[in-house]
């Protein structure tokens, strides 16, 4: 049967498409499914930086469609999990070296070979965008709890279901419960009363992050930190496990004392 | 009676009200809203063609950009028209990035003219008589080589939800996909599903609406007369960036996010969250009214008045755009003694 291809995109950039690739994509593996993820951010490409496989890259998604390679041989293995593959974007060429054509094709490759095949988009709407999400099966969201980065979220969710007939999920990346239980950031329930789609996760902003993105280590590969535990809960969702959403305190120990005695 | 931030009170270029009027001369160039979309209709035999030309930019001046992006269909009856008639016509129309996809003639002189430029020619019912041989995308290329650099900006066929397009049109309109849509903001929803969009019992959808808006004659030439088209409901959201434009009124199910808008000639009803812009009486009627259940657009206009939320212009816009209205009943915004009025909507 043939794999499931995402793609992950926000239409704003820096809200954590590629931390949000890196870090399913390698539970995903640990979850014992056999995994690639595309590096679809070609000129910019930092995926395989935050996987810690930039020293091993000599092929590049570019290579294979300009068939200076075949495909298997521009697939890097990651070796710290099961069977993680990433095929990276090129550094110095860019967007349009590709078409959406040609994403498909190796895809439809990639597909026959893996259960997942996850996408990193770049940010925007253009030639990139559309380049990542041709290929797509499913198509997650990611966005911060921001109104700039949700109002990109919505065009982009609305130029989906126009263009390519998805209707993506949702991941809230970067909730901060202090700031929400303070009245100074959106709740989940203002988001999706907007976005009006599924929510896949919600993964809480934490240093940790930042600190495994600059070791090159993914921080699902520590399933015992916290934050990971979001990372693996929605890896579990996207393979159809009914997981529950991590529970944040919104609420304020003082109102939580005020419902406790029935005021 | 909530105090909407009255921003400018009027543009420069009041639209006057509509008036029964009495000794109404029929005009040169009427705009009439069809089911098939905006027709420009032409007096058959009295008038230059420069006095129409001129009529017609006037009338667009006034509509401020209402029929902005559409595309039209043209009739002039049996009139003997040139390529360079037609050319003058386009190059208006142009500047307001409207472009012609048909014209309707019953002179066979011009319909060979019209053929040979490679846009639809009808016969003055609206039949396919002397259709060119060629596909929609053909029709599109051939005219815009003929309209030059102009008409790089707006697509010469627009998808949009009300008007339904010829089926050789919407493939055209299928292959710009995105592309399009960046390009020209104005987004129209994608072509409605028969299923979720109705038009009322009312009006069939070749029948014109009632005209609502008749303006009396000034100068030497006669105003045009505008035709509203029948009521449209739209169901789904609009999300941002999305624009849905309606001739007539229209009555949306769902929520109209912000970063959306919803132009209309007539009144604007949202039934749901009204969050984007809306402009209700976008051609100049001001006893247009704008209700939603939960009403909280970012900009508000009726006819030429603006208003801006006044928890959009407080300390904290972006924080309130997410919110929850406070005001847990639905609103009804008009004019009343030269500015918008926002009411909570009650029974008397
Ligand atoms: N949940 C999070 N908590 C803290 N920092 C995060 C989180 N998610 C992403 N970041 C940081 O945000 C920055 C942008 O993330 P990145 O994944 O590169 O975004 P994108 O790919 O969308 O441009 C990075 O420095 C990353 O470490
Ligand atoms: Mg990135």
């Amino acid at each position: 049967m043939a794999g499931v291809v995402l793609t992950v995109t926000s239409g704003k950039g820096g809200v954590g498409k590629t931390t949000t690739s890196a870090n399913l994509g390698t539970a995903l593996a640990m979850a014992g499914q056999r995994v690639v993820v595309v590096d679809a951010d070609l000129g910019l490409r930092n995926l395989d930086i935050v996987m810690g496989l930039e020293s091993r890259i000599v092929y590049t998604v570019v290579d294979v469609i300009e068939d200076r390679c075949p495909l298997h041989q521009a697939l890097i293995r990651d070796k710290r999990v099961g069977e993680l593959y990433l095929l990276p974007a090129s550094q110095t060429r860019d967007k349009d070296a590709v078409t959406p054509d040609q994403m498909m094709t190796i895809c439809q490759e990639l597909q026959e070979i893996a259960d997942y095949v996850l996408i990193d988009s770049p940010a925007g709407i253009e030639a990139g965008f559309r380049n990542a999400v041709a290929p797509a099966t499913e198509v997650l969201i990611v966005t911060t709890p921001e109104v700039s980065a949700l109002r990109d979220a919505d065009k982009v969710i609305y130029l989906l279901e126009r263009d390519v007939g998805i209707e993506p999920r949702l991941i809230i990346n970067r909730y901060n419960p202090r700031l929400v239980r303070r009245g100074d950031m959106l709740n989940s329930k203002d988001i999706l009363d907007i976005l009006s789609i599924d929510l896949l996760g919600i993964v809480p902003d934490d240093d940790n992050i930042v600190i495994s993105t600059n070791k090159g280590r993914p921080i699902a590969l520590e399933p015992e930190v916290y934050v990971s535990r979001a990372y693996h809960n929605i890896a579990q969702r996207i393979l159809g496990y009914n997981v529950p959403l991590l529970r944040f305190q919104e609420v304020s120990w003082w109102e939580r004392f005020r419902r406790m005695l029935g005021l | 009676m909530s105090e909407f931030n009255q921003a400018t009170s009027k543009t420069n270029n009041p639209v006057r009200l509509p008036r029964p009027n009495a000794s109404s001369k029929p005009s040169i160039v009427r705009i009439v809203g069809t089911g098939d979309g905006i027709v420009m209709r032409i007096g058959d035999q009295d008038g230059r063609w420069s006095d129409i030309v001129r009529v017609l930019a006037g009338h667009l001046a006034k509509a401020e950009g209402f029929f902005q992006g559409e595309r039209v269909a043209i009739e002039i009856g049996a009139r003997l028209l040139s390529a360079d008639d037609l050319q003058q016509i386009a190059d208006v129309l142009a500047g307001y990035n409207i472009a012609i996809w048909a014209v309707r003639t019953s002179n066979p002189e011009t319909r060979r003219m019209v053929q040979d430029i490679g846009l639809a020619a009808e016969g003055m019912d609206g039949s396919q008589e002397g259709q060119p041989a060629s596909t929609g995308k053909n029709e599109r290329a051939r005219w815009e080589v003929h309209l030059g650099q102009r008409n790089q900006a707006a697509p010469a066929v627009k998808p949009h939800s009300e008007f339904q397009p010829p089926q050789a049109i919407a493939d055209a309109i299928a292959d710009q996909a995105i592309d399009q849509a960046e390009r020209t903001e104005a987004v129209s929803p994608g072509p409605p599903k028969p299923e979720t969009t109705g038009r009322p019992a009312f009006g069939s959808p070749a029948a014109e609406a009632e005209a609502i808006h008749q303006t009396e004659d000034t100068d030497d030439t006669t105003d045009p007369e505008v035709i509203l088209a029948p009521p449209y409901i739209f169901r789904g959201t609009l999300r941002s960036g999305q624009v849905f434009r309606h001739a007539g009124t229209i009555m949306l199910i769902g929520d109209v996010n912000p970063g959306a808008e919803v132009i209309s000639g007539g009144d604007i009803f949202v039934w749901g969250r009204l969050r984007g812009i809306v402009h209700a009486g976008a051609m100049g009627n001001e006893r247009a009214v704008v209700c939603a259940i939960d009403f909280e657009p970012i900009q508000l206009r009726i006819a030429g008045y603006i208003a801006m939320s006044p928890k959009a212009v407080s300390n904290e816009p972006g924080r309130w755009f997410w919110r929850r209205n406070a005001v847990e009943k639905p609103e009804v915004a008009r004019v009343m003694g030269k500015q918008i009025v926002v009411d909570v909507w009650d029974r008397e």
